[in-house]
């Protein structure tokens, strides 16, 4: 039998401690009695590291058996419907993928279709694809790969035929590319809006991983496999994971319920492989639903995003981020350096508080839909009822609109934002209603609400949404909403796209549907023309205005005369033609001067308003103050109480003593403003903060920088927590701190605070923006103020292209950046004379 | 066969002291488990994508388990596991040569899973060529086999092997590389006879 295992053991480990060059005479002393157990000894002592292949290869082989499936499904050349096999792409974790194209010759089209094994798939998924690609293809997102079609073939193969995605799957992605953190994150967040986008139509993933997500050759996200996990999960439950073990949230071990938040779960794996190239699991750790232990890459992995991740794979699903937008706040946060909330939490304190909060959160969302519910309710039995009470219903409408827009975003204390009860109410809308109708004039009263707390994104996306979904719902609720896009499109500096909602409008005016009140069509049609203004298509928005003119027959009210001419006035003082401009705006004022119902006072405040804002571009200040008087007292007699409308009258006027440099008069208006919004609203609404803008304003410009200084920063904290930290008024809070700053000579501060309100600007808005070249001129101040004037011409230089570019060379914006070209390259002139 | 879920941990706790009817008595519903998703793996289907024995062992637990089971009964499936899984393999290689020299493989397995696995010739020579190497450690020392079992087979880490074999990580490692070294001076030597 020979030698005894120990004897071996303790010779082998002993001859490990002797040096090299000694270890075979060591060998050959100790074991002397048995030549066998000295050359076993010997050869293992020389072999350790060709063991440890030998090991490796023979695992290696055992998986290749496990695992291999020699027989392609499919061969090149092979048809499957109406596609041609061109070559297999792979074996995915769900199947065979192979690379197609189009067979007949009409498009140059190249698919991928996704194979499965017939006897694993149970349900009827296939069967019933064509009903089911409808839920599939209201994926609309540019991050989400199309699925085109599917089904079962002749030869019983059961697949799916999606858009080709060229490109590297994430994790290989980051590999090859060295991303900054920051970099990760903004990769982070353009997959997070895509399952965002699919989570608010009730889809979810259930199986993010980084193979399901490319980067195609263009660097664009896209998001494979979306809905499928969903759809063919509940039957195959029973026998099967729905997701790989690695990437399953507890509640998919344990065959429990999904929901959002196990998506969120996924995403809190995803984001820590992204930012550590690891998984968050204990090294040979297995994910069973009780045992995982959670191992975060702690060297690799900043402190506060840990604690994001940490959230995101709590056990319990409803410990988690509760929506991607939840998620995504924290991110955002991180990302432009403000603390996070999570950090900060202890958290066992905190998982006592959740049930609480989570309460709070649920209620105030019921609470809005139930108001709007109500809304509609009364409305549609009115409308019923009698039909002449249609401005009665109107009314309704209007008031809950109303209730919603007075109230103070900082009334949710920070529990949640008004962004995410309006997120909650779409999900609310979309599973709680059947009937189309009336979901759809649910939606149009939600998008408007975003509109009017300035989300003109969410309300963008949700319109966009809404619109591709009920296009056979053609109402009065669906052009609104389209009317409401338009408006929006134009806000966010989308010209073009809202050009075309409004010639959809106006040529479905023009086709006479005689259900469009004359007041919507001339509502439209100067919305339209509005569009073109801004473009600075004067001609162009004049003629449209002549449109809304000819539409004008007796039937038409005053009021929508006087609106023409208003509009009329507005156009002209863009192009500085100030008195056709006066004339026009002293006609509407005249129309409707005598009327008294609270209609024609509402207008006519408004007119003297924008009369106040027409003189003061002529000038003529005093005569500005009177119209702005006027206006306000109008506003006064129409509500006692202090309104938003003052409070825009009050900051105007306020605007024109800044004009005159009286600073004094100035702020003591602005004050009162303050005064009188302070007795009604909480510190932090947003009339509150943008009128304290202004004063801080008017410190900044009496070189009061200090005083600005604090104030702004006031500000901010104000904004962000109304607005998200990466809302458009954060950017500008950052740019006007960074002024002070540059005032103050610090400009070290002061280009930080540039770059962070330039991360909001490049996300939210791109470069045909006011704010990018407005952006760009601070850039090149802050240069000019470090004597750095390369730098400085560089950027004033592309501050005026833009704005040239897009606003006009008319734009007063861009005469002043020319100035500052100008100016800039004589500094730089003189100095190369001095040299 | 019906066993309840607490009986499991029972049984695999005798299982690793030695118990071999315990080992029969759990074997076919280790096996079954570990054959059905390897049969799944065939057709590489739902998620797990780069499967080897470590994801198929790690899942079969799952499976058998309930979710509930603490750390020490799902260490000690692992064990058992790992010699279920070293069986399964072993008939699989056995079959692939008995076909290779035009033998009817009958005497040895018919299960469905172990005809799916398809393992090469080089890697089947060494598997049974492995086999006969561990008797002949098992006649030196039982306990060592079983390491094999859980750290190869099972592909369990050293923690786990160690809280199995009721010795300290550090043992497991030092051992584990002795017995690898050993293991191929053996099959070196079976191929230079």
């Amino acid at each position: 039998m020979g030698y005894s295992w120990s004897e071996l053991e303790e010779i082998f480990q002993n001859a490990l401690k002797v040096p090299s060059s000694e270890r075979e005479q060591f060998v050959i002393n100790q074991a002397k009695n048995d030549a066998t157990l000295q050359q076993t000894i010997l050869m293992m002592l020389r072999d350790i590291e060709d063991a440890d292949k030998y090991f490796e290869k023979l695992q290696e082989g055992i998986a290749g058996g496990l695992e291999e499936n020699k027989v392609d499904i499919y061969q090149p050349g092979d048809v499957v419907g109406k596609y041609q096999i061109i070559r297999s792409l792979g074996r995915g974790g769900m199947g065979q993928v192979f690379l197609a194209k189009r067979n007949d010759s009409q498009f140059e089209q190249e698919v991928a279709i996704k194979c499965f094994a017939p006897d694993e798939v149970k349900n009827n998924f296939f069967e019933n694809f064509r009903n089911e690609q409808q839920f599939l293809a209201s994926l609309n997102h540019g991050a989400i790969a199309h699925i085109l079609d599917g089904g079962i073939s002749d030869d019983r193969i059961h697949y799916i035929i999606m858009e080709y995605v060229d490109g590297l799957p994430i994790d290989q992605y980051l590999k090859k590319h060295q991303l900054t953190t920051h970099e990760k994150l903004k990769l982070f967040l353009k997959i997070g809006t895509a399952i965002n986008y699919a989570h608010n139509r009730l889809i979810l993933h259930l199986d993010i991983k980084p193979s399901n997500i490319y980067i195609n050759k263009d660097g664009q996200v896209k998001l494979l496999d979306f809905g499928i996990a969903q759809k063919m999960g509940e039957p195959l439950q029973q026998k099967h994971f729905l997701a790989s073990p690695y990437y399953a949230a507890p509640e998919q071990l344990k065959k429990q319920t999904v929901s959002v938040a196990t998506d969120i779960f996924q995403m809190g794996i995803l984001l820590h492989l992204i930012l550590s190239h690891e998984l968050p699991f204990a090294k040979g750790e297995f994910p069973s639903s009780s045992n995982r232990k959670l191992v975060f890459a702690e060297t690799k992995i900043n402190k506060e995003l840990q604690s994001i991740i940490y959230k995101c794979l709590q056990e319990s699903p409803e410990d988690r981020y509760v929506s991607v937008s939840a998620l995504f706040q924290d991110v955002e946060s991180f990302l432009i350096s403000r603390p996070v909330r999570v950090h900060k939490q202890n958290w066992s304190y905190r998982a006592s508080k959740f049930i609480i909060r989570n309460r709070i959160k649920i209620s105030l969302s019921v609470l809005l839909v139930m108001s709007m519910v109500l809304g509609i309710i009364f409305s549609s039995y009115q409308a019923k009822k009698a039909r002449e009470n249609e401005l009665k219903v109107i009314k309704t409408n209007e008031f809950l609109l109303d209730i919603f827009k007075s109230a103070d975003p900082s009334m949710t204390e920070g529990n949640l934002t008004v962004k995410e009860i309006l997120d909650n109410s779409v999900n609310s809308i979309e599973s709680k209603f059947e009937d189309k109708e009336f979901k759809l004039s649910l939606y149009e009263r939600l998008i408007n609400i975003y509109t009017n707390v300035y989300l003109w994104n969410d309300s963008r996306i949700l319109a966009e949404d809404v619109l591709s979904r009920y296009r056979d719902v053609e109402n009065l609720s669906y052009l609104k909403i389209m009317s409401t896009l338009g408006g929006n499109y134009r806000e966010l500096s989308q010209y073009q796209k809202a050009d075309s909602i409004f010639s959809i409008l106006i040529s479905e005016i023009e086709t006479g549907n005689n259900y469009l009140s004359l007041e919507f069509q001339i509502e439209n049609i100067l919305a339209f023309a509005k569009s073109q203004q801004i473009q600075g298509n004067y001609d162009t928005a004049l003629q449209i205005i002549h449109k809304a003119q000819a539409l004008v027959t007796s039937s038409a009210s005053l009021k929508d005369k006087a609106d023409i001419y208003n509009h009329y006035a507005s156009v002209n003082k863009d192009l500085s033609k100030y008195d056709s401009a006066y004339f026009y705006q002293s006609k509407a004022i005249k129309m409707i001067q005598a009327k008294e119902s609270p209609d024609h006072q509402i207008a006519l405040a408004l007119y003297y308003n924008n009369q106040g804002n027409l003189l003061k571009d002529m000038s003529q200040y005093d005569s500005a103050i009177i119209s702005f008087e006027k206006s306000i007292s109008l506003k006064r007699k129409i509500d006692s109480k202090a309104n938003l409308d003052l409070a825009i009258t009050l900051s105007n006027l306020g605007g024109v003593y800044y004009k005159k440099k009286n600073y004094d008069s100035a702020s003591t208006i602005l004050n009162r403003a303050i005064d009188i919004f302070a007795a009604q609203l909480k510190p932090n609404n947003n009339f509150i903060v943008s009128t304290r803008y202004s004063l801080a304003n008017i410190y900044y410009n009496q070189l009061k920088f200090e005083r600005a200084l604090s104030e702004y920063k006031e500000i901010l904290a104000a904004d962000t927590a109304n607005f998200g930290p990466g809302h458009p008024y954060v950017a500008d809070d950052y740019i006007s701190i960074a002024n002070c700053y540059r005032e103050l000579n610090e400009t070290d501060k002061a280009y930080d605070f540039l770059k962070k309100a330039e991360l909001i600007i490049e996300d939210k808005f791109d470069e045909s923006h006011q704010k990018t070249s407005y952006l760009y001129n601070k850039f090149g101040m802050l240069f000019e103020k470090q004597e750095n004037y390369t730098m400085a011409q560089i950027y004033f230089q592309e501050s005026f292209t833009l704005a040239n570019k897009y606003l006009g060379e008319e734009h007063r914006y861009t005469k002043l950046y020319k100035e500052d070209v100008e100016r800039i390259s004589n500094i730089m002139k003189a100095d190369i004379d001095k040299m | 066969m019906m066993i309840k879920q607490g009986e499991i941990t029972q049984l695999l706790v005798q299982v690793n002291n030695g118990d071999m009817d315990a080992y029969n008595k759990i074997f076919p519903v280790i096996y079954s488990e570990l054959r059905h998703i390897a049969h799944r793996i065939r057709f590489q289907y739902f998620g797990i994508e780069t499967m080897n024995t470590t994801a198929i062992v790690h899942e079969a637990y799952l499976k058998i388990i309930n979710s509930e089971a603490n750390w020490n009964s799902r260490a000690h499936f692992y064990g058992v596991a790992g010699k279920a899984m070293r069986h399964i393999l072993l008939n699989a290689a056995r079959r692939k040569n008995a076909i290779k020299r035009g033998r009817d493989a009958q005497h040895i397995c018919f299960e469905e899973w172990e005809e799916k696995i398809n393992l090469s010739e080089e890697c089947s020579d060494e598997l049974v060529r492995l086999d006969e190497v561990l008797n002949e450690l098992e006649k030196k020392d039982s306990k060592q086999v079983k390491l094999v079992e859980c750290r190869f087979f099972a592909n369990m880490t050293i923690e786990e092997t160690a809280a199995v074999l009721d010795i300290s990580p550090s043992t497991v490692k030092r051992n584990w590389q002795i017995i690898k070294a050993w293991i191929y001076s053996q099959i070196q030597d079976r191929k230079t006879a």
